[in-house]
């Protein structure tokens, strides 16, 4: 950028001139030139900012994030370098109109998948009955057949759950994938509120924005609701691989805010079935783990047997009812992408009830027919291996070459079990400040959902967002930011 | 407490205070080393292998560099990234200690250690001719005295503390012990009684930042005698080895519980037997009958002091949970 620009753009008002939809569904503009209600004051006030101090507010709001060590690890070389997941200012708003159907949907869901879960380790009615065929659920990556027949604490599986929302080009709301193992992000929910309050604290003046500070303390009580000992002083822990996992800072944090203790694998012995954390005085009972450490490396015991990160004999103190373990295990079922087609007809085989959220119409390559249609299609759609995160291996049709296409193709027919299709949505945009100016970036949306003695959604949860011209992908390790998500109550906001 | 995160405050504890000592001990020598009189007799081997000698670096700078040079010594303590006890991977490990141990430290403790490590990590490193290297030893240097305070103002006097006070000090008692080493073994023994005002030995007391408080104490000149009781048997200089060993032996109590009358572990008795030996020894006795073989024994104790320690809470045995067989 030339010298002469800068200065012009230091001296003007951040405006939303020449912003354009490009015939997408946009959250804050329903035309070009008319933004929706809710987004008016939001519109208003940036208009009134000077430039320059707009960049100066980003500018101390990312070096904080570094200054705080509010970053996450990305594995390109051998070192690994801390990144920051970069917060653009401008917030996302949802009326709280609009939200109440997404959290009654949101609420729906996990209990119907909890049931799913028990019933996958229990008695397998979904499969006698046909609704699902038996083969999908034992071909899951994540299906652990170690714990059939094992009842657990008040017989709740997945007690944090992320199931991340889409809208599509008319503004539909999509359920996108189910995290239903541990879902990461929420620490980066709680700090973006934290930084927008500090650098924009007009702003909220303008809208009656739902609190999520009090995430820490519902996910204390999930926790606490799961003990085996049912005195008031539960000892519960947050399990961590380490501070080489690239969500450290998350587990750090949540222990914190929890003020509860943070451990590793080194520090738990298990003793006569019983977990215990070595302190310096000696041995100290754990009750209860919040484990963010996958099924597979938990317990050499069990399951991988060269896991450095687990502890031995940790599955037994589970099993013998003397530990609670968020999420349960197993619950990776319902993080396939294959599994996660059938969860409108779990919700109506499980509750008799027609689901509230819809989700992305998914073709299935284990489907014969099906199949047919992804290899004709191919170049249609977004092909996605069921058993990855991170929006690794998803392959977009529409922006892909005739040889990625092809390579595609084959991985899909050697493995088809592997892969589902979807129609490629035109995921909703956000005016997002890019290079001085704002323009329209993709969005999704991740909510958490805490299930322990009741069900609690909390209100907004991460907007992510594509930071890259076009892109689709929002994940953290894939060049995505993320945004504030404010729930505004509208009433409050319309007589403003 | 966990073991692992009494480990993590012990040792980030010690990296901070090793960091602090050698940017001071470096910023000295260099100094030094402009000064005419030694500027003649710029072997840089002579120079600096007492240096090395006390710091026991020599066999890892061998490895590291085919010859002594003013520059490669400088490298070596201060940016090095092949020295763990480099200035820079003192500052690098200190903060991947307190990283494991965020919800232990406050926050502001945190980002001023991690605002130094990110501006060692993308800063250049500079060359010892720079005058811009002062201004780094003297940056790193404050952030460890604002830490300290943090330290001193925001940690709850709970357990934590007190490893954090025992890292910071046993650090100390044996930086200090290493210095008077390096000066005797610069020296020979036989010369001791001889020497005044010698550079060597001034650039000693200028480390410790204790030159001052020489010439309060003493009328003489700078006499080794004089250095030797100072900055090992002082019972009111901060640096010296016996006070930094009472702080030491007050932390480890206080973790215990146990009187500084008694003693419950081995770490405890070690100590008290190396506090009582400098409390009551009459220096020109030592002196006379070698003083190089006696502090070759109080780095050794030192040293053994360390490793109990860490057995004691960082790897102990694991015992039977349900017998209850503490000694407190």
């Amino acid at each position: 950028m030339s010298q002469k620009q800068d200065s012009d753009m230091s001296s003007s008002l951040l405006n939303f001139e020449g912003y354009c939809c490009d015939g997408m569904f946009d959250e804050m503009f329903e035309k070009d030139d008319l933004s929706r209600s809710h987004y008016q004051a939001l519109k208003r006030f940036f208009e009134s900012m000077e430039r320059e101090e707009f960049e100066h507010k980003r500018n101390s709001a990312d070096q904080s994030l570094l200054r705080q060590g509010i970053t996450f690890t990305v594995y390109d070389d051998l070192e690994g370098t801390e990144k920051i997941f970069p917060v653009d200012l401008i917030p996302r708003i949802i009326t709280d109109k609009e939200w109440a159907p997404i959290e009654q949907g949101l609420k729906q869901r996990i209990v119907a998948l909890n049931k799913f879960v028990h019933d996958v380790y229990h008695e397998q009615h979904i499969i006698k009955d046909k609704i699902i065929p038996e083969e999908y659920i034992l071909g899951c990556k994540h299906f652990r057949p170690e714990i059939s027949g094992i009842n657990i604490p008040k017989d709740i599986y997945i007690h944090i759950c992320g199931s991340d929302i889409v809208r599509d080009g008319d503004g539909q709301y999509f359920v996108l994938e189910d995290n239903a193992r541990s879902p990461s992000g929420v620490s980066y929910m709680l700090e973006n509120r934290l930084l927008l309050k500090k650098v924009l604290p007009e702003l909220f003046s303008q809208y009656a924005v739902s609190s999520v500070a009090s995430y820490p303390e519902n996910l204390l009580s999930v926790l606490k609701h799961i003990s085996p000992n049912s005195s008031d002083d539960a000892v519960v822990a947050v399990l961590t691989p380490g501070p080489f996992n690239s969500a450290y800072y998350e587990h750090c944090f949540l222990a914190r805010e929890m003020g509860i203790q943070i451990v590793e694998g080194r520090d738990l012995i298990v003793e006569n079935s019983c977990v215990y954390m070595r302190t310096i005085h000696g041995l100290k009972k754990v009750d209860v783990l919040y484990r963010r450490i996958d099924d597979d490396f938990l317990d050499p015991n069990v399951f991988r047997k060269d896991s450095i990160l687990g502890v031995p004999g940790l599955v037994d103190a589970y099993f013998k009812g003397n530990l609670g373990l968020a999420n349960g295990i197993g619950t990776g079922v319902c993080d396939d992408k294959l599994i996660y087609t059938f969860v409108p007809a779990m919700i109506k085989y499980y509750l008799n009830e027609d689901p509230i959220l819809p989700n992305v119409p998914t073709y299935m390559a284990s489907n014969k027919s099906e199949l047919d249609y992804i290899l004709e299609n191919c170049a249609d759609l977004v092909i996605k291996p069921v058993n990855e995160s991170g929006g690794y291996g998803i392959v977009i049709g529409p922006k892909s070459t005739k040889r990625e296409i092809d390579e595609c193709k084959t991985l899909v027919k050697n493995n088809p079990r592997n892969y589902v299709a979807q129609p490629p949505l035109s995921l909703s945009r956000h005016p997002t400040y890019c290079d001085g100016h704002f323009e329209g970036r993709h969005i999704d949306l991740r909510p958490y959902i805490l299930y322990g003695e009741d069900i609690h959604v909390t209100p907004g949860g991460l907007t992510r967002v594509a930071l890259r011209k076009g892109s689709l992908i929002v994940n953290s390790s894939q060049g995505g930011g993320s945004k504030d998500t404010w729930i505004v109550s509208e009433s409050a906001h319309t007589n403003k | 407490m966990l073991c692992r995160v009494a480990d993590s405050l012990f040792w980030m504890s010690r990296y901070l205070e090793r960091a602090e000592n050698t940017c001071q001990f470096v910023d000295v020598h260099l100094q030094l080393l402009l000064d005419s009189s030694s500027h003649q007799e710029t072997d840089p081997y002579k120079f600096w292998s007492p240096v090395l000698f006390s710091l026991g670096e020599e066999e890892l700078f061998a490895q590291s560099y085919d010859e002594y040079t003013h520059e490669n010594v400088t490298n070596f303590l201060t940016f090095s990234t092949n020295n763990p006890s480099s200035i820079v991977n003192c500052v690098f490990s200190a903060r991947e200690n307190a990283r494991m141990i965020r919800d232990e430290i406050s926050n502001e403790m945190f980002e001023v250690i991690n605002r130094q490590y990110l501006q060692l990590k993308h800063k250049p490193f500079l060359g010892i001719g720079q005058s811009r290297i002062y201004d780094h030893f003297l940056q790193i240097r404050e952030m460890v005295y604002l830490i300290n305070g943090f330290i001193e103002t925001n940690v709850p006097r709970l357990v934590g503390y007190e490893f954090i006070k025992a890292g910071k000090y046993l650090e100390r008692a044996d930086k200090t012990g290493r210095l008077i080493h390096s000066w005797v073994y610069k020296a020979k023994q036989d010369e001791i009684s001889e020497v005044e005002n010698d550079d060597y030995l001034l650039s000693i007391l200028r480390s410790c930042n204790a030159l001052k408080f020489y010439h309060q104490e003493y009328t003489t000149t700078v006499l080794p005698r004089n250095v030797i009781q100072l900055l090992l048997l002082s019972r009111v200089f901060p640096r010296a080895v016996f006070i930094s060993l009472l702080e030491f032996q007050k932390a480890i109590h206080a973790i215990s519980k146990c009187p500084t009358t008694h003693y419950s572990n081995e770490v405890e008795r070690l100590s008290g037997l190396l506090i009582s030996e400098l409390n009551y020894l009459v220096l020109d006795d030592v002196i006379e009958s070698g003083i190089h073989p006696f502090l070759e024994r109080i780095h050794e104790n030192i040293e053994k002091i360390a490793v109990e320690f860490s057995k004691q809470y960082m790897f102990f045995p694991v015992v039977d949970p349900t017998s209850d067989s503490q000694i407190q």
